[in-house]
């Protein structure tokens, strides 16, 4: 009996190609006996086309999915059920060719047993490529296009049995489709095609690709319907969302539950192993697919259907699946096609070892060694703004949460961004936190002098100009300031913002490289939250100058801005904003450096040590030596906008003056407090920005100045090394406020008490230069670095208990008739301790240390205890009260910001296989940087 | 629509064609050679592109220079939070010293044994509050509890409350014999007596007493006439709380003639009080407590400086052991380096001649000097009896005393034989404190009290004695000078507005020599300002 065919075609917002599909149609050799012509609720023009089509059925439907608009077509059709009536499925993009027909019946009319036939699917620009070609399975059912975009020279003809076809313009016995039920409701584009196949083999029926027939197709079956091609990642999470439908539908009944079970621990797995191959644009339909495979009511209507029309077992069809060892292959061939497609040229860079990387890391550990050996035989570095590391581990970490902040009575707070940092930092030697900063210390000037000859290396192609830049780093006065004056901070910031600027410059390319960045960005941020507004701008300026990559840019404050959040709304609800500036740890003042001394790097006028110099020698214009020596430095930094490569040099001074202007602003703003002292942000963060720019911009300068750069580079080492000199010398000379010291915060004593009764405290009555009395309580042996909490520093209004406070202190600090007992009970203080005031102290401090002693030595109910000025309140009764127990916010906050950083770190891990770079280079000159777009100038 | 649309191998109008293509560049071959002279033009554009951007460049780093520089910008800083907190107000306490002490019992036994001989008479008055008054109940003299053992007073906290309290005692036992005035005084930290001898015959003996709930470690420091004096166990001095220590000096310094005495107390607070005696020979001639005195200062000030029988205790001089009756300034440098005293005498009475002296203080070093240092002794009697004022003034801190002795006159003296000794005693002055405010005080009974009071300001000050049961007495001190009025022993006295004064009470009678300071209440520790 002669085969009928029924053409089926669906539009949906399709009029751009009907003009091409219509006549195609209408030039088949072998025209089809029946042509319904679905419109699916088009909006555009696509009805009207239709209506004009000629002699068919024409069909209006509402906006349905492919198979359920066919079956809305079908019912306008006799229901003739013979064995022979053929449904062919057409959408207006699929135009076949003049044969297609004709060869794809002659295919099925030879071999009863197949019920579908699927043409070669090709591009129609380009007929020899093969979009689509037979479609399987792989062992765990994920889909697997046989052919998805190769060349057609006949390497798939010879076979023609498959485990599916594509939807599109697929030949299907019309008894088979019927059967069956046609396409899955819950498959509405993706694996329509596929899943109908394996349901007819499974019926026992054969699904056979025919060579000699090809159908052109202007876009996917995804993108039915859709006015502008899906993207990727609604790609992706279409076919996910398809597999997982495939996958509750075919499983056996027993593993239904395991599967429904596991969905979105598995999106979960996935979305981290989608993190760690860089794809991170993946997790949302990752998620979403998971979710929505969770909630699918289509299931269970698939899972009948399927049971129904089942004779055969899986196990049957098995061969047609794709083996994992074939996957594998597939999946390499994939890679390679890829990354040919997408790999950027291989940066070329000096190498470490042949550059003098190494070379210069060596001397800058020698002298780092030799500049602070002192603390070679410690575990604790003091001084300065340096506090020990709480010993204690875990309590680092659960120190994170929301909760009663060290230094002020009943004060409940989020604790610093910072104490994260260093919660990492006293990890790294767990064995004894306060030993990382002692290691920090002796590491800062190699690791000083790595990040920026590695930072150079992107601007710079020479072997000499990351050298001098490197030095330059190491000798910023910032950074020698920071490690002279004990300022943890400023030198972690110092460290990482070399491997920021590498990172950031990558961002634009490389998700690897921005979530390094957005990491990196958070520490320094971390440690100096009066660089954020700088580094905002720099990041957006960054964005905008790469605007196809402006969300991975910008994406890297989200880290940060993750880790602000809590402390941002604390400060902002109770009013003292101007306090998220202030640096973490101990509110520490430092002398405030003249304007000229800003220029010159210098960020406390006790660091100007020249001058210092100058006084003892007797020669007042010493003064100026920091300032000749730098200028060399400043001249080849302005020339380098002279010379080519000036667009990398201009944004670097541009960074430069707005490190500047920060540390300017920032010089100028007190906004913490320590007794009776306002104290200001440390400016030596900035100034590092600042010096950042101008080494920056030298380097651009010395490479383009060409061979002379040796000898202007030397000579830019030798100056601005005798001016920093002076400052590099101390520590180990012993005249900088560092020093090896112990962690010992209160005597002795409250620490072996502490020990046994936990929680107590101890009063600190310190007297302050105006003959004020200010007065802390430290918990335990005392506010360590991890403890203390800009949320205290900042605090402009005094609360009830604060006023409490003041109070007790006040009574216990003057011969009074208060009886301090209850209110020492109240807040289980054991000590009072009233620290030396030192030799600079004034007369109404020395005034008022006395007044406090000889008060607290006549206060019956504390004893004196030995020769420091510690008294012990013996009669504190044991803790009755629970101790603080943090909210579910409080637990909850940190917890989320760590998920945040846990992603970043994990899209961070470099996964990606490096390929092997073995073409032979020139000389290095030869091959210009790509970090910037290079100067056409050149 | 019709113009996009158009085929694209029509040909081009003119119109467009010239729109297409720059005017003045022809089509062709002839673009070739117009390539190198576009080269150097661009090459020309980004020289001078490259110098703008350079000059601008420079441009904009000088002008940072300049604002960084240059301009100066106010700073903007917190205000650190603070708290004025006002002290509550303790109870207030005087000590009095208690009763005369001696070393060893009346047959000379145990030696080093202190032993109370007799009871003090105290009176003690307060108003504005009801006065506490209780024994100390723990002594190294085993007084505790008894009236012979010190008396602490005490008062609540209130608005014009006040508390003043003296006492003295008339001793006429074996080697000890004389009479003591001594008021009652305030604990303190720090309390310096300057007064005393360790010579042979002359028995020095400190009592140290705690009358708060807390421990105190006192620290001696003995200075004397070679400076200060190295003896184990003046450190950390245990005197626990509410009981009286009793110290021999001789034990530090023995032979020490002029000694000084640093009291330091860390824990509670102390009293302390010198009692010495005096046996010339074998007469016991005298017996006096000296009071403490002020802190160090550059100024000092001894109202009412009683010269008493003046013939009598010249006459006695010539005595062999009897030559320490002659009245003298004791003085010692607490500060660094050397300096100049000058000792001015002036009597109250115009009449008289005053003198004055200087006198070289080495630091750390105590120095006696005849109170006559500055008269001509020619006419035998230096200074006629009366009442003097004693200033001593230098540019480092000093601490002074003034001792003065009186003896009956026992005429001219026979040459041979022995002298039965005249009936003497001796009275050490500590430099009154400056009154601040209405002051209380309390006449210890005693043979003609007087009230002397200097008036170092510029102004007249007339100070109203407002007697507690009594009559009022009205003092008008000249403005530089001084002036004395007789008091009612055993009244109890409310100076009102003394501010700017110094004021001594004094006795006196050959065998009765004593006094004592007024002292305004010191100041309770005052508001502080507290940082949390």
């Amino acid at each position: 009996m002669q085969p009928r065919v029924t053409a089926i075609l669906v539009v949906r917002n399709g009029e751009e190609w009907l003009d091409r599909t219509l006549p195609a149609l209408a030039a088949q050799t072998r025209r089809p006996d029946d042509f319904v012509l679905v419109d699916a609720a088009s909006s555009d023009g696509s009805a009207a086309r239709l209506a004009t089509a000629g002699p068919t059925r024409f069909v209006t439907a509402p906006a349905l999915a492919f198979g359920a608009a066919v079956n809305h077509g079908l019912r306008s059709l006799a229901p003739v059920e013979s064995p022979d009536d053929w449904l062919w499925l057409l959408t207006a993009d699929t135009a076949p060719e003049p044969r297609a027909l004709e060869r794809l019946l002659a295919a099925v009319e030879v071999a009863p047993s197949v019920a579908i036939a699927g043409p070669k699917i090709v591009d129609p620009d380009d007929r020899a490529s093969l979009l689509s070609y037979g479609e399987s399975i792989s062992r765990l059912g994920e889909t697997v296009r046989l052919v998805d975009g190769e060349l057609d020279q006949a390497q798939y003809d010879a076979d023609g049995d498959v485990l599916g076809v594509t939807s599109s313009a697929m030949l299907v016995r019309r008894s088979v489709w019927s059967h069956l039920g046609g396409f899955d409701p819950g498959l509405p584009t993706t694996d329509a095609g596929l899943d109908f196949s394996i349901r007819t083999r499974l019926s026992g029926a054969r699904v056979v690709r025919v060579s000699d027939a090809r159908v052109s197709r202007a876009v996917r079956p995804e993108d039915y319907g859709r006015r502008k091609p899906a993207s990727d990642r609604v790609r992706f999470r279409l076919g996910r969302t398809a597999q997982l439908h495939r996958r509750l539908a075919y499983a056996p009944g027993g593993a239904l539950l395991f599967h429904w079970l596991a969905l979105v621990p598995l999106a979960l797995l996935r979305s981290i192993g989608h993190l760690l191959g860089k794809r991170p644009t993946l997790i949302g339909g990752e998620l979403a697919s998971g979710f929505a495979a969770a909630f699918d009511g289509s299931v269970p209507g698939a899972r009948r259907t399927l049971k129904r029309a089942r004779r055969i077992p899986w196990s049957a069809i098995a061969p047609l699946r794709v083996p994992a060892d074939e996957l594998r292959e597939r999946r390499a061939a994939q890679r390679e096609r890829d990354s040919g497609v997408t790999e950027e040229p291989e940066l070329v860079r000096a190498s470490f070892f042949a550059g003098g990387g190494a070379w210069i890391v060596l001397v800058a550990a020698l002298a780092g060694l030799g500049v602070f050996w002192r603390l070679l035989q410690t575990d604790v570095i003091r001084g300065g703004a340096l506090l020990p590391i709480g010993s204690h581990v875990p309590t680092l970490w659960t120190n994170l949460m929301i909760g009663p902040r060290e230094g002020a009575v009943g004060l409940i707070g989020p604790a610093d961004p910072f104490s994260a940092v260093l919660a990492v930092l006293g990890s790294l030697t767990a064995w004894n936190p306060s030993f990382s900063l002692v290691l920090l210390w002796l590491a800062a000037l190699p690791l000083a002098a790595l990040g920026a000859w590695w930072c150079a290396t992107r601007l710079s192609e020479r072997r000499w100009p990351p050298i001098v830049a490197a030095l330059l780093w190491m000798l910023a006065p910032p950074f020698l300031a920071g490690l002279s004056d004990g300022r943890p901070t400023g030198v972690l910031v110092h460290l990482v913002l070399p491997f920021l600027v590498l990172a950031g410059i990558e961002a634009r390319r490389s998700w690897s490289a921005a979530a390094t960045a957005s990491i990196l960005l958070a520490i320094v941020v971390a440690a100096s939250p009066v660089l954020a507004p700088a580094l905002v701008v720099v990041v957006v300026a960054w964005a905008a100058v790469n605007p196809r990559s402006i969300v991975r840019v910008l994406g890297i404050v989200i880290p940060a801005a993750a880790l602000f959040a809590p402390i941002v709304f604390w400060q902002l609800m109770r009013g003292t904003p101007l306090g998220l500036l202030a640096d973490p740890g101990p509110a520490v003042t430092s002398d405030a450096p003249s304007g000229w001394l800003l220029l010159l790097g210098l960020p406390s006028a006790a660091d100007d040590r020249w001058a210092g110099i100058g006084t003892a020698l007797g020669l007042p214009l010493a003064t100026l030596a920091p300032a000749v020596l730098l200028a060399p430095l400043a001249l080849v930094a302005l020339l380098a906008v002279f010379l080519p490569g000036a667009r990398r040099a201009i944004p670097a001074l541009a960074v430069s003056l707005v490190g500047l202007g920060t540390a300017l602003l920032a010089a100028h703003i007190a906004v913490a407090s320590s007794g009776a002292e306002a104290v200001t942000p440390w400016i030596g963060s900035a100034l590092s920005l600042y010096w950042l720019g101008l080494a920056g911009a030298a380097v651009v300068g010395l490479d383009a100045v060409g061979r002379v750069s040796v000898l202007i580079g030397l000579l830019v080492l030798l100056t601005a090394g005798t001016a920093v000199g002076p400052l590099l010398v101390a520590p180990g000379l012993g005249t900088s406020a560092v020093d090896a010291g112990d962690d010992r915060l209160l005597p002795a004593l409250v620490e072996a008490r502490a020990d046994a009764d936990p929680g107590i405290g101890t009063l600190v009555l310190s007297a302050q230069r105006d003959g004020s009395l200010a007065v802390t309580i430290a918990r335990d042996a005392g506010t360590t670095l991890d403890e203390t909490s800009t949320l205290v520093t900042t605090r402009r209004a005094l609360s009830d208990q604060d006023s409490e406070l003041a109070e007790l202190a006040g009574n216990l600090a003057s011969r009074s008739g208060f009886d301090p007992e209850p209110e020492l009970q109240k807040l289980r203080i054991a000590f009072v301790v009233v620290p030396d005031v030192g030799d600079g102290a004034t007369g109404p401090q020395s005034a008022t240390r006395q007044r406090t002693t000889e008060a607290l030595d006549a206060t019956a109910v504390l004893t004196p205890t030995g020769k420091t000025p510690l008294w012990e309140y013996g009669a504190l009764a044991e803790d009755s009260g629970t101790p603080f127990a943090p909210t579910v916010i409080g637990r909850s906050v940190p917890l989320a910001q760590g998920v945040v950083f846990v992603v970043a770190l994990l899209l961070a891990i470099p996964t990606s296989r490096r390929r092997r770079s073995v073409r032979e280079l020139g000389p290095l000159e030869s091959d210009p940087a790509d970090t910037f777009d290079e100067d056409d100038d050149g | 629509m019709a113009e996009r649309d158009a085929p694209p191998d029509e040909p081009l109008t003119d119109e467009q064609l010239s729109d297409a293509l720059p005017t003045d560049a022809p089509a062709g071959d002839e673009q070739v050679p117009a390539r190198p002279a576009r080269g150097r033009a661009r090459r020309v554009a980004l020289l001078s592109l490259r110098l703008v951007a350079g000059t601008v460049s420079v441009a904009a780093a000088a002008l940072t220079i300049a604002v960084v520089g240059l301009v100066p910008i106010p700073i903007a800083a917190v205000v650190p939070a603070g708290v004025q907190v006002v002290p509550v107000a303790a109870d207030q306490l005087r000590v009095c010293p208690g009763s005369v002490l001696r070393l060893g019992d009346e047959s000379g036994e145990n030696a080093d044994i202190p032993i109370a001989i007799g009871v003090p008479s105290v009176r003690a008055d307060a108003i504005g509050t009801s006065l506490a008054r209780e024994s100390i109940s723990n002594s190294d003299a085993s007084t505790g509890g008894t009236p012979s053992a010190p008396q602490v007073l005490r008062i609540a906290p209130g608005d014009g409350a006040a508390i003043a309290g003296a006492q003295s005692q008339v001793v006429d036992a074996r080697d000890y014999v004389g009479f003591a005035a001594a008021a009652c005084s305030e604990p303190s930290g720090s309390i310096w007596l300057a007064g005393g001898s360790m010579a042979v015959g002359r028995t020095s003996i400190l009592t140290l007493t705690n009358p708060t709930a807390v421990g105190a470690l006192v620290t001696l420091t003995i200075l004397g006439e070679k400076g200060p004096v190295e003896a184990p166990g003046m450190n950390g001095i245990d005197v626990p709380p509410g009981s009286q220590k009793v110290v021999s000096l001789a034990g530090f310094a023995p032979g020490l003639v002029s000694p000084v005495i640093h009291v330091e107390a860390r824990g509670g607070q102390v009293t302390a009080s010198l009692q010495q005696s005096i046996v010339r020979g074998l007469d016991a001639v005298g017996v006096d407590l000296v009071d403490a005195a002020p802190d160090p200062a550059t100024y000092l000030t001894f109202p009412g400086v009683r010269i008493f029988d003046s013939v009598g205790t010249n006459r006695a001089l010539s005595l062999e052991d009897w030559s320490d009756v002659a009245p003298i300034v004791r003085i010692l440098n607490t500060g660094a380096i050397a300096t100049e005293v000058t000792v001015s005498v002036t009597p109250l009475d115009p009449a008289f001649e005053g003198t004055s002296f200087p006198v070289q203080a080495e630091p750390g070093t105590v120095t006696d000097v005849p109170l006559d240092a500055g008269t001509e002794v020619d006419s035998g009697v230096a200074l006629a009896d009366g009442l003097y004022t004693v200033t001593m003034s230098a540019d480092q801190p000093i601490v002074g005393g003034v001792r003065v002795s009186a003896a009956a006159d026992i005429g001219a003296i026979e040459t041979e034989g022995p002298v039965d000794a005249p009936v003497s005693d001796l009275a050490w002055y500590s430099a009154a404190p400056l009154l601040t405010d209405d002051t209380l005080l309390t006449i210890a009974p005693g043979p003609d009290p007087t009230l002397t009071a200097v008036n170092p300001t510029a102004t007249e000050i007339a100070v109203v004695l407002q007697a507690q049961g009594g009559a009022d007495i009205t003092l008008v001190v000249p403005a530089g000078g001084a002036a004395s009025t007789p008091v009612e022993a055993g009244t109890t006295y409310v100076l009102r507005e003394p501010a700017g004064l110094f004021a001594t009470v004094s006795y006196a009678a050959d065998d009765r020599m004593a006094s004592y300071p007024v002292s305004s209440a010191r100041p309770v520790s005052g508001p502080i300002l507290i940082r949390p």
